[in-house]
């Protein structure tokens, strides 16, 4: 009983630290580089005033992300065929078309909202500090 | 099975399952028959380890619940960057106990 509740403690301390001191996108902060997700929001934001070039120039597959993202959180409780293995295969072919363009629009076409910024995020910092240590 | 190779292979092979099974599962192996014992040596367990460490560093881009069988969940964390950091940091701390079960749920199926 105790060891969960330390669990529960280090788990929110974790999570109030990153909240409140990386101010702005937590996955930048910790890893430098934003998720596949960058853009979604402003995308939609662009498409629901019907400015679709700028949509898809935030983030090419705004489109259907909404929608995966209901369908593969409630998955589980909705009736058993749309739990079939097409639906299964539907899900990872997404995995695959969003990782895909999450790094075709890092490596390829340099999307200035995805450039990779090592100076002030966590886990960067942390290894350039264990790399001068064991290299001196 | 003969309580040597019980014991063999629950010394190799305890980091796999909860802790708390252990006793259990134990017992189940002990009454196997001992034809099932290749069966039983070959299914593939996920190390505990080796997917913490997967978690923090690929725990964002959701490969960590990919390869927990969490397909659904591995394309919410993929699409969000980990619910923007939060699933990201509580699945360090979970995951270990999700390959656990899952390897005890993998292991129940033969025993």
């Amino acid at each position: 009983m105790a060891k969960t509740v330390w669990r529960h403690i280090a788990i929110v301390a974790a999570l109030v630290a990153l909240l409140t001191l990386a101010g702005g996108c937590p996955i930048k902060a910790l890893f430098g580089v934003p998720c596949p997700g960058c853009g979604l929001t402003r995308a939609w934001w662009e498409a629901m005033h019907f400015r679709f070039g700028e949509a898809f120039s935030y983030h090419p597959l705004w489109l259907p992300a909404p929608f995966l993202l209901l369908y593969a959180i409630h998955l589980q409780v909705l009736p058993a065929r749309f739990q079939s293995r097409l639906a299964k295969a539907v899900l990872i072919l997404s995995a695959i078309a969003y990782s895909s363009l999450y790094l075709y629009r890092i490596f390829i076409v340099h999307d200035p909202l995805l450039q990779p910024d090592f100076s002030n995020a966590l886990f960067p910092i942390l290894f350039d500090k264990i790399r001068a240590f064991v290299y001196t | 099975m003969d309580a040597q190779k019980v014991d063999m292979y629950m010394m190799s092979n305890q980091k796999y399952f909860p802790m708390e099974q252990a006793i259990f599962l134990r017992e189940k192996l002990l009454a196997l028959d001992e034809d099932r014992f290749p069966l039983v040596s070959a299914i593939d367990l996920k190390d505990p380890t080796t997917l913490l460490i997967i978690s923090i560093f690929l725990g964002s881009l959701g490969v960590d619940r990919f390869m927990v069988g969490d397909t659904g969940m591995g394309i919410l964390k993929l699409l969000t960057g980990g619910l923007c950091g939060i699933l990201t940091i509580i699945d360090w701390f979970t995951i270990q106990k999700k390959v656990k079960d899952l390897n005890f749920q993998k292991i129940m199926t033969l025993l």
